[in-house]
C-alpha cells in the first residue's frame, strides 16, 4: 500500500513531539518577532471602561469560571459595565478579600479587609502581607506607570482585562518576546561555552578535561536558583545578567554531554583516521566531532535550554527579581495578580499561566522529540 | 538416528515485524541433537543461527511477530501453545507478544540453568561487575543443592565449586575465588562460564559463539575443553559460530545456515569434505580458497523464481543436462519442513536443500589453487627495502605498573611486498603500526622511510609523507565518520595537496571507488547505507585516493564474514600486483598472513620472537615454540594440526619480567626448567637462511 | 585508600572554590557594600569591610569554618543564628520531597523502563513531561486553587512542639508536593530511572543470569543502588533551589525564604551563608555518593 510522505513521517519516533514542539515554538516566535501589532490594545493601553473584564470568549467562560466568578460577573453587569470602581459594588463580598493586595489602589477601605480573617484568610499573607512586595508591584504602578488611556474602547477583549484595564492579549503577546529573548541570552552563554569546552575535554583530555571536572563541579555544588540570587543581590537584578547566570549553571550540562560523546566517538576510530588524513585539530574538532556528530545535539540542547530558561525567567520574574513592571512578563502578571484566581478573575492568572506551561512544554516537547530521532538515527 | 534425540526442534519460525512485512530471522528450521553430540551450527552474520537459539530460550531481543513450530527436550515441550497467543495478522506486536514471552517463561521454568545451560559471545560481560567469580559460582551452585547431595554447607559449597572450576582448567581456583570479573581475562571468563552451567550437571550446553572474541591460542584450548566435557560429562553441546575451523573440529553434524533457513545438514566429515549445497561449498572455498574472487551467495533466497543459489552452483554451471537446469531455474527447492512432512516427521539426517543432492561431490569445493604462489616470486627479485625500523622502543605507563609495548623492534619492509606481523591481543602488533604511521609516539629508535626518519621529520614534510604512507583499520564503520558521505571523506585526503578543481576532485573520487569495484555512485551514500564489506572497501578507496606507496593494514577484514575477507584480500593482492603497493599487514591470523605476506614476524609481549619468509612457517619448518603453537591454535580444516598443542599447558598469557617472556607457556621451558630461560631474554639471532628466532632452545 | 584519601581530598577542595566563587560574586562586583546599606563604620569593621579583600576573604573563611557567618547587614542579627532557626523546617520540606519523589518514581521508572512501548509505559512519559514543564509557582497556584476551591482550608501555622501526626502533615504535604512534582524532580527521576532500567536490563550479565535461570532481583537491584544514588545527589541542587519558590508560595519561613528575603534587601552576609551552608549539604552528599561508589563497585577501587 502506497503511505503518504507525511504518514511515513509520522511512523518516525519523536515525530508527534516535534510536530506539537514546532507549533508552539512557531507562534512563540511569532509574537516575539510581530510585537503586539495584530493584537487590538497595545499593551500599555488602559482601557479603564473595561477593568476587570472577564474573557470575551463564551465557551471558555462557561468552561472556566467557578461560582465565585460568575456571581462576580452578574455584579458587575449589575453594576453597569462603564463603572470605573468595580470593586465598591464588591467590598463586602467574602471571595473578594484575596484581592485585597490588588485593591489597595482602589481606595479600598482597609477595614473591609481587616474585618475579615480566619483560616481563610491566612494565605493572603503571602501575597499581600506586610512585607508587601506584592502589593508594592502594583500599588507603585499607577495609571501613568502603566501608560496611556487606550482611545478605541469599542472593541472586544478576547482575554478579559487586569485591574489596571490592560488587554490580556496584548499583555501575552508583549510577555512573549520578553521570555523569548532572555532565552536566547542563556543558549548563548551555555551553548556557546558549553559545546567548545566539551570538545576540548573530550578531545584531549588529560588535564584539559580534569580543568573543565572542576569548573563544572564547582558549579553543580550551587543551587541554580540560589546562584542567580547571589547575582542578583551582588548586581542591580536585570534580567539579561542573570539569563547570563543561567547559561553559565548549564555549561556543566552541555559540556559533560557532548564530552562524553566525544570521547565514546574517538574510540570508535574515525579520529585516528582523520589523524591519518593529516588533518589539523581545528577541523578533526570543528568537521568531524561537531558539526558532522554533534549539531543535532546542539539544537536538541538549544531547545531543552529554551524550555529551561523560560521556566527560570517566569520564577524571577514571580519573585520580582526578573522582567520588572512596566516591563510585562508572564511570570510578573501571576505576580502581580497573586490571588485573583480565587476570586473569580481566573483570567488574569489562567492565560499567563497556561502560556508559560504551554511554551516550556513546546520546547520541551521539540527538544525531546529530536532527541528521540536522533537516538533513532544512531540506532540506540 | 536410531535413539530419540535429546533436544528436536521441528518447524521452528521466528519472523520478526509485522503488516505482512516480515524478516524472517528464523524461517522453517529443524535441528535435531543427540545424547553426548556435539552439533554445530554454522552460518555468516545475519543467518539466523543465534536467534535460532535465543528463541528456543525466550532471550530473543525485539518483538518477534511470528512464532511456530516446536520444540522437545527429552519429550519435554520448550514452547508455549502459540496458536493461541500469536497470531499471522496485524502489525500491533508489542502487545501480543508480551503474554507469549510470561507464558514461554513458565514453560521454560526449571529448563533454563538446569537441563539447558547457555553461554555467551562476550564473557566478560556475561558476568556481573559487582560480585565474584565465587560468588558468581555459589549463586549457581545454591540453585543446584539437589544435585550435588550432601555439600549443602557454606564450606562444602565453596569446595565443590572450586573443583568445578579445577574441571575446566582453572588450575588457581582458590585465588580466583575472590576475584572480580574486571580482573579477569576473556578466556578465564568464558571458563567459569562454563563452569557455572556446570554446577547444574545440565544436559544440552548451547555455546554461542563462544571463542570469537578470544585470542586463537586460547580459542583452541577452549574447544578441547568442550570435547573434554563431552567425553567427561555425557554433555550434548550446540556449538554456534560463524568460523569453519571451530565447528570442524569439535563437532559430529553440523547445520549450515543461510538466511534464516538450514540449507545443508549431514555428519561433519561428510558436508566438510563433500558439500551438497553450492552454498556450504561456498563457505569451504573462502576457508580454503582465501584471497581469491568467489561468487557471492544471494541476499534474499526466498526471492525470485527457481532455486536462488544457481548463480553459484558449480553443478549448475557445469554438470547438470538442460533438463535438469530447467527444473533449478523453475522450481525452489523443498526446504526442511517439505522434507520433514515427505518423510513422515523423521527429520532427515544428511540432507540439502538442493534438487540434486543425490549428485554427490556435484558441489564439491574447488581445488586451492596455486596463485598464492606466484606472487613470492614477485617481490624475490628486490633487495630494496621501503620501510626499515631500527630498535623501536615504547613504553607503556599504566598508575605504578608500566611495560614495554615494543622492546628494540628491527625489522625492513620489501618494496612492493608484504610483511606480516602477528601476534595475540597485547602483543604490540598494533602498536607498532600506529608507530610507524607517526600516530603513536616512541621512546626510541628509527624508523626509515625511502632514507629519510619519520621520527624526525618536520610538521611540513609530514603532511606530505602522509599521503604516501596510509593505513587500513579494523573497524571500517568506525573511521567512516557516520554523518559524512562517502564522497566527502573520501575529498578529505585531498586537502593537505593544497586546492584541488571540485570536479578534478569528483572525478579521483570516483576514480579511487571504481579501484575498490565501487560504483561511484556510492560516493553520495552515508556509511549506514553500505554492507560492511563496501565500508572497507570506502576505506581502502579513502587510502588510495593520495596514490600511496605504503600501506600499514591493521587487522584490515578482522570484523568481517569470511566470503568478504576473501573479497578484500584479493582487492589488496591485486593493488600490489598493479599499483606496487607495499603493506605492513597486522593480523592475529597466521592463516590470514600466509596469504598475503612474503615474510612475517611473529610477536610476543612486545618482542619479535620469530622472523622468516613465508614459506618457513610451516608446523614442522617453525623454529619458535610460541610460533608453533600459533601455527596449530589457528583454525584449519587440517584436523591432524592439533595434536601439537597436547604439549603446551593450558596457562594464561602472563607478562613475565626478566627472562624469556613466554617461558610459563614454553613446552621447551618446562620440560628443561634451564635456568638461562629466566634470566635472559634471548636475542633474535639467524637461525637458517633468512630465518631469525629468538629463543635458547630453538625446536628442531 | 588511596582513592578514598583522593575523593576526600576532591570534597575538600572543591568546598574550597564554591567559597571562593560565592565570595568573588558578592565583593568583586561594582558597588560598595557599606554605602549601599548606609553601615556605621563599628558595623563595616565588625564586617571586616575596612580590610584588604585578601584578608576579608580569609578572615571570613575562617569565621565560615567555625560556623560563623558573620553578622547580618540588614538587622543585625547572627547569620548563624538566623540560619539555624530557619534550617530545620526547610530539611524537613527538602527530604520528604526527595522521599515523595522516589516512593512515586522508582515504581514508575522500572515499569516504563521495563515496558517502555506498552499504553501505559507511553502514558507515564508524557504526564512525566507535561508535569516536569508546570513552573513551581504556576503549580502552586493550582494546587492552592484546588484546595481552598474543595475543602476551603489550609493549615497555615507552622506546627511546633513535639512531633504530632495531623499538624504536621497537613502543614508540609503541600509544600513537599508542589517541591516533588512542580520541580521537575519526579520526571527526572522517572526518566533517569526508566533509562538505568532499560540499560541494566539490555545488560550482557542480565540475559546470562536469565539463561541459568537464577533470580533477576539481586543483580538488578545491585547493579542500581549507585544510579539511584547517583540522581538524588544531582538532584539535590535543583530541590534546593526550588525551596527559594515554594516557600515563597507557601509563605513557609525556611532557608529558601531567608535567602529570598535577603537578596529583596540586599543583605549580603546572609546570602552567603546560606549559599555555602546548601553548597557544604550538596557536597557532602556528593562525597557519600563517590564513596558508596568506591564501596560498592569493585571496579572504582584501583
Amino acid at each position: 500500500m502506497k503511505r503518504s510522505a507525511f504518514y511515513k513521517y509520522l511512523k518516525k519516533p519523536g515525530s508527534y513531539r516535534i510536530l506539537a514542539g514546532s507549533i508552539i515554538v512557531g507562534l512563540l516566535a511569532l509574537a516575539t518577532l510581530t510585537g503586539g501589532a495584530w493584537t487590538s490594545y497595545g499593551p500599555d493601553e488602559l482601557d479603564l471602561d473595561h477593568l476587570l473584564t472577564p474573557p470575551s470568549v463564551g465557551w471558555m467562560k462557561r468552561l472556566l469560571a467557578t461560582e465565585a466568578g460568575l456571581r462576580m460577573q452578574q455584579r458587575n453587569q449589575a453594576g453597569g459595565r462603564g463603572d470605573s470602581h468595580p470593586r465598591a459594588v464588591t467590598a463586602d463580598d467574602e471571595d473578594l478579600d484575596f484581592l485585597q493586595g490588588d485593591s489597595a489602589r482602589d481606595g479600598k477601605p482597609a477595614e473591609d479587609s481587616a474585618s475579615l480573617g480566619g483560616a481563610a484568610g491566612s494565605p493572603t499573607d503571602a501575597g499581600s502581607g506586610g512585607e508587601g512586595p506584592s502589593a508594592a508591584g502594583a500599588a507603585t504602578g499607577g495609571d501613568g506607570g502603566y501608560g496611556q488611556e487606550a482611545r478605541h474602547t469599542n472593541k472586544a477583549h478576547l482575554l478579559g482585562t487586569d485591574k489596571n484595564g490592560r488587554d490580556m492579549m496584548a499583555l501575552l503577546v508583549a510577555g512573549a518576546r520578553n521570555c523569548f529573548l532572555p532565552g536566547l541570552v542563556t543558549c548563548a552563554f551555555a551553548l556557546g561555552l558549553g559545546v567548545p569546552l566539551g570538545l576540548f575535554a573530550g578531545y584531549y583530555g588529560g588535564r584539559v578535561r580534569k580543568i573543565v571536572g572542576t569548573f563544572n563541579s564547582t558549579i553543580l555544588s550551587l543551587p541554580r536558583l540560589v546562584l542567580i540570587l547571589v547575582v542578583i543581590c551582588a548586581l542591580e537584578p536585570n534580567v539579561y545578567y542573570t539569563m547570563g547566570v543561567l547559561g553559565a549553571t548549564l555549561i556543566p550540562r552541555v559540556s559533560e554531554l557532548i564530552a562524553t560523546r566525544v570521547r565514546i566517538l574517538s574510540n570508535m576510530g574515525f579520529i585516528l583516521a582523520a589523524k591519518e588524513a593529516a588533518l589539523s585539530d581545528f577541523k578533526i574538532l570543528y568537521r568531524h566531532l561537531f558539526w558532522y556528530q554533534n549539531r543535532a545535539v546542539f539544537f536538541i540542547q538549544f531547545s531543552l535550554i529554551m524550555a529551561e530558561s523560560i521556566l527560570v525567567e517566569t520564577t524571577l520574574s514571580y519573585l520580582q527579581f526578573g522582567t520588572k513592571p512596566p516591563e510585562v512578563s508572564w511570570g510578573n502578571i501571576i505576580e502581580g495578580s497573586q490571588m485573583s484566581f480565587f476570586s473569580g478573575f481566573y483570567w488574569i492568572t489562567f492565560f499567563p499561566a497556561m502560556a508559560i506551561i504551554l511554551a516550556i512544554l513546546g520546547f520541551f516537547y521539540l527538544g525531546d522529540g529530536l532527541n528521540a530521532r536522533l537516538a533513532y538515527r544512531e540506532g540506540r | 538416528m536410531l535413539e530419540v534425540p535429546l533436544l528436536s526442534i521441528k518447524d521452528l519460525c521466528i519472523w520478526f515485524g509485522g503488516g505482512g512485512n516480515y524478516l524472517k530471522a528464523v524461517n522453517h528450521a529443524s535441528l535435531e541433537v543427540g545424547r553426548g553430540e556435539i552439533v554445530g551450527l554454522i552460518g555468516q552474520s545475519g543467518s539466523g543461527k543465534t536467534t535460532l537459539a535465543m528463541g528456543l530460550l525466550g532471550l530473543v531481543k525485539g518483538y518477534p511477530g511470528l512464532w511456530a513450530g516446536t520444540a522437545e527436550l527429552d519429550g519435554k515441550n520448550l514452547l508455549p501453545d502459540m496458536s493461541r497467543l500469536i497470531t499471522l495478522k496485524g502489525d500491533n506486536v508489542e502487545k501480543r507478544y508480551i503474554p507469549y514471552q510470561r507464558a514461554h517463561r513458565r514453560q521454560l521454568h526449571g529448563v533454563l540453568g538446569r537441563e539447558i545451560a547457555t553461554i555467551f559471545q562476550e564473557p566478560k560481560a556475561s558476568l556481573d561487575p559487582f560480585y565474584t567469580v565465587g560468588e558468581h559460582m555459589l549463586e549457581a551452585l545454591e540453585r543446584n543443592l539437589d544435585r550435588h547431595g550432601g555439600a549443602a554447607t557454606g564450606g562444602g559449597l565453596k569446595a565443590v565449586g572450586i573443583g568445578l572450576l579445577k574441571d575446566v582448567g582453572l588450575v588457581d581456583a582458590e585465588n580466583l575465588w575472590g576475584l572480580h570479573p574486571h580482573e579477569i581475562s576473556g578466556g578465564m571468563a568464558q571458563r567459569v562460564m562454563i563452569s557455572m552451567a556446570l554446577c547444574a550437571k545440565p544436559k544440552l550446553l548451547i555455546a554461542d559463539e563462544p571463542s570469537t572474541s578470544l585470542d586463537v591460542t586460547t580459542q583452541a584450548k577452549l574447544l578441547q575443553l568442550f570435547l573434554h566435557l563431552r567425553d567427561k560429562h555425557g554433555l550434548s553441546i550446540i556449538i554456534i559460530s560463524h568460523d569453519i575451523g571451530v565447528i570442524q573440529e569439535i563437532s559430529s553434524r553440523i547445520y549450515v545456515m543461510h538466511r534464516g533457513s538450514v540449507v545443508e545438514t549431514g555428519a561433519s566429515a561428510r558436508v566438510l569434505s563433500s558439500p551438497k549445497h553450492p552454498y556450504t561449498a561456498s563457505l569451504l572455498d573462502s576457508f580454503s580458497r582465501f584471497g581469491e574472487k568467489l561468487p557471492m551467495p544471494p541476499a534474499n533466497p526466498d526471492a525470485g523464481k527457481g532455486c536462488a543459489y544457481r548463480e553459484m552452483c558449480a553443478a549448475y554451471r557445469g554438470m547438470l543436462t538442460q533438463d535438469e537446469r530447467t527444473r533449478c531455474e523453475g522450481d525452489k527447492p523443498p526446504g526442511q519442513a517439505e522434507s520433514l512432512a515427505a518423510a513422515a516427521g523423521v527429520a532427515p539426517v544428511d540432507w540439502s536443500k538442493c534438487h540434486y543432492a543425490d549428485k554427490n561431490k556435484a558441489h564439491g569445493p574447488g581445488t586451492p589453487s596455486t596463485a598464492n604462489m606466484d606472487r613470492l616470486s614477485a617481490a624475490d627479485g628486490s633487495q630494496e627495502n621501503i620501510v626499515e625500523v631500527r630498535a623501536l622502543r615504547k613504553r607503556f605507563s599504566q598508575g605504578t605498573r608500566s611495560f614495554l609495548a615494543l622492546n628494540d623492534i628491527s625489522l625492513s619492509i620489501p618494496k612492493g611486498g608484504t610483511y606480516g606481523l602477528v601476534g595475540e591481543s597485547g602483543s604490540g602488533k598494533s602498536t607498532l603500526g600506529l608507530s610507524l604511521m607517526a600516530l603513536q609516539d616512541v621512546d626510541g629508535g628509527e624508523i626509515i622511510y625511502k632514507g629519510e626518519d619519520i621520527l624526525k621529520q618536520s610538521k611540513a614534510r609530514m603532511l606530505v609523507l602522509r599521503r604516501e604512507i596510509r593505513m587500513l583499520f579494523q573497524h571500517p564503520e568506525g573511521v567512516l565518520n557516520s554523518g559524512m558521505t562517502i564522497e566527502s571523506i573520501l575529498a578529505e585526503g585531498l586537502e593537505r595537496e593544497g586546492r584541488v578543481e571540485t570536479a578534478d576532485k569528483r572525478r579521483r573520487v570516483s576514480e579511487a571507488l571504481e579501484q575498490v569495484r565501487l560504483d561511484p555512485s556510492h560516493g553520495a551514500r552515508y556509511p549506514s547505507n553500505l554492507s560492511s564489506g563496501e565500508k572497507q572497501r570506502a576505506t581502502i578507496a579513502r587510502a588510495l585516493i593520495t596514490k600511496p606507496a605504503f600501506l600499514v593494514c591493521d587487522e584490515p577484514v578482522a570484523s568481517l564474514d569470511l566470503a568478504i575477507q576473501s573479497q578484500v584480500m584479493s582487492l589488496l593482492k591485486e593493488f600490489q600486483r598493479h599499483l606496487g603497493l607495499s603493506y605492513l599487514f597486522i593480523s592475529h591470523n597466521l592463516a590470514l598472513v600466509k596469504i598475503l605476506a612474503h615474510r612475517i614476524g611473529v610477536m610476543y609481549m612486545g618482542y619479535l620472537v620469530e622472523e622468516a619468509r613465508v614459506e618457513h612457517f610451516t608446523v614442522s619448518g617453525v623454529r619458535h615454540p610460541y610460533t608453533r603453537l600459533l601455527l596449530a591454535s589457528t583454525p584449519s580444516l587440517d584436523p591432524g594440526i592439533r595434536e601439537v598443542l597436547a604439549a603446551y599447558p593450558d596457562v594464561e598469557p602472563v607478562r613475565l619480567e626478566g627472562g624469556c617472556p613466554f617461558r610459563n607457556r614454553c613446552p621447551v621451558y618446562l620440560s628443561k626448567r634451564d635456568s638461562i630461560c629466566e634470566t635472559a631474554m634471548p636475542p633474535l639471532v639467524e637461525h637458517s637462511a633468512g630465518a631469525r628466532v629468538a629463543c635458547h632452545f630453538p625446536l628442531g | 585508600m588511596r582513592s578514598i584519601a583522593k575523593i576526600v581530598g576532591f570534597f575538600a577542595g572543591s568546598l574550597f572554590l564554591v567559597s571562593l566563587l560565592i565570595f568573588g560574586i558578592i565583593h568583586l562586583t561594582p558597588g560598595d557594600i557599606a554605602e549601599i546599606h548606609n553601615l556605621s563604620p563599628s558595623t563595616a569593621h565588625q564586617l571586616y569591610l575596612d580590610r584588604p579583600m585578601a584578608i576579608q576573604y580569609f578572615l571570613w573563611l575562617r569565621g565560615c569554618l567555625t560556623l560563623d557567618f558573620g553578622i547580618s547587614m540588614v538587622n543585625g542579627a547572627k547569620v548563624s543564628s538566623q540560619i539555624a532557626e530557619y534550617a530545620p523546617p526547610t530539611l524537613l520540606l527538602t527530604f520528604g520531597s526527595l522521599f515523595l519523589s522516589l516512593l512515586v518514581s522508582i515504581p514508575l521508572g522500572v515499569y516504563r523502563g521495563l515496558r517502555p512501548v506498552s499504553p501505559l509505559g507511553k502514558f507515564i512519559s508524557l504526564a512525566v513531561y507535561t508535569l516536569s514543564s508546570i513552573p513551581v509557582f504556576v503549580l502552586g497556584y493550582i494546587v492552592l486553587a484546588v484546595v481552598f476551591g474543595v475543602f476551603r482550608f489550609y493549615v497555615t501555622t507552622p506546627p511546633d512542639g513535639p512531633f504530632r501526626f495531623w499538624p504536621y502533615v497537613s502543614y508540609y504535604s503541600l509544600p513537599i508536593f508542589v517541591l516533588a512534582v512542580g520541580n521537575g524532580t519526579i520526571g527526572e527521576f522517572v526518566r533517569f530511572i526508566s533509562l538505568e532500567v532499560q540499560n541494566v536490563n539490555s545488560a550482557m550479565f542480565i540475559k546470562a543470569a536469565r539463561a541459568r535461570g537464577s533470580s533477576l532481583w539481586k543483580h538488578f537491584f545491585r547493579s542500581m543502588v549507585l544510579p539511584i544514588f547517583n540522581i538524588i545527589v544531582t538532584n539535590m541542587a535543583v530541590l534546593l533551589g526550588g525551596l527559594v519558590v515554594v516557600e515563597r508560595i507557601f509563605n513557609f519561613h525556611g532557608l529558601g525564604w531567608l535567602s529570598w528575603e535577603a537578596t529583596l534587601k540586599r543583605d549580603f552576609s546572609v546570602i552567603m551563608g546560606i549559599t555555602l551552608v546548601m553548597a557544604f549539604l550538596i557536597r557532602v552528599f556528593m562525597l557519600a555518593n563517590d564513596l558508596l561508589a568506591v564501596w560498592l563497585d569493585p571496579r572504582m577501587r584501583e
